[in-house]
């Protein structure tokens, strides 16, 4: 360790809050570096020094003046809402969340039988593909079916 | 609660420096520890995490408002009849541990609070109160390393704003 290191463990050093290995290697250097000895007995002097302040004593009225204070009313925050108001906004999300996938999936159904599957695909499928809300199942089963067209298989199975 | 109220008063009147501000601050720790106490698990070790609002609270609180007014514990203190001695406790036989007179204790006091409050809280809850770095990490919610830094910088600004003191603890 160089000595600006090591004078940077010295607190914790004097504090007994280094490993083995670095209380070794920290003693080691104290014996042959003056400057890091007289650095650490200032360091533990103030230690000592700030542990000498008295403990104060606790005011008498504090635990009355704390209850009066858990007492009085407090300005209402918006999470601190009622909880029912709370759960009906979280369902209607969780509705609005089920539902747009649901409605999307529909309309694009409607709209794959309308102009077939292939040109659908080819429309759609790139815009599809940074649309959060898109139905992916449906998008993969309609390029599955095409792909299966493609190589003269009928996607339903029967031959 | 009265468990842990001299202790959580003792931090907060060296974190602030004086009785009407630590008596705030650690009333308003009690509040939200009262508050937050209804959503934590019975079983839950209450300790630690009163400390972690405690500390967290004193650090935001000390930096929005950092401006404090010192008053000496040994001041006398004004009741409905009439000036009064503050209780203190007793000091420990063990000379290192005899506590300071008012004047060091205010000077002394006056060093802690040049300290920003992160350094201040580190400095109290290692050698005021004697805490090792594991739990001050825990209290504080910052790394190991972290607490080592802030320690050893905050203690070599006292040493430097203290070193009259000590020279005058070294002639006496």
């Amino acid at each position: 360790m160089s000595t600006h290191r090591i004078e940077r463990q010295l607190s914790a050093y004097l504090d007994g809050e280094l490993g083995a290995e670095d209380t070794a290697e920290v003693r080691a250097h104290l014996d042959g570096c003056e400057s890091c000895r007289a650095e650490l007995e200032s360091l533990r002097a103030t230690k000592t020094l700030v542990g000498r302040l008295g403990q104060p004593s606790l005011p008498g009225d504090f635990a009355a003046g704390l209850w009066s204070r858990i007492e009085r009313p407090t300005a209402r925050r918006w999470f601190w809402w009622p909880r029912p108001a709370m759960a009906l906004a979280a369902a209607a999300l969780a509705v609005v969340l089920v539902a747009v996938p649901l409605v999307r999936g529909h309309l694009d159904r409607l709209r794959a039988a309308e102009v077939g599957p292939d040109l659908f695909l080819r429309s759609y499928a790139p815009a599809a593909a940074a649309d959060p809300f898109v139905d992916r199942a449906f998008i993969t089963l309609v390029s599955t079916d095409a792909g299966l067209r493609l190589l003269g298989e009928d996607p339903r199975g029967s031959r | 609660m009265a468990r842990y109220s001299r202790h959580v008063y003792a931090i907060a009147y060296r974190m602030a420096g004086n009785e009407a501000d630590a008596k705030d601050l650690a009333q308003e720790a009690f509040i939200r520890v009262w508050r937050a106490l209804r959503r934590i698990e019975p079983g839950a070790p209450l300790e630690g995490w009163l400390h972690r609002i405690v500390t967290n609270l004193y650090i935001d609180l000390l930096r929005r408002r950092p401006k404090v007014h010192l008053q000496s514990l040994d001041e006398p203190v004004a009741t409905d009849s009439g000036e009064m001695q503050r209780e203190r406790a007793d000091p420990n036989v063990d000379v290192e541990r005899t506590v300071l007179d008012a004047a060091l204790d205010r000077r002394v006091q006056e060093a802690l609070l040049d300290l920003s409050a992160d350094l201040r809280m580190v400095v109290v809850l290692a050698d005021v109160e004697g805490y090792a770095y594991e739990e001050i990490a825990s209290m504080m919610g910052v790394p190991i390393g972290t607490v080592k830094s802030r320690l050893h910088r905050a203690r070599r600004t006292m040493r430097d704003r203290l070193a009259p003191i000590r020279r005058e603890l070294r002639q006496s």
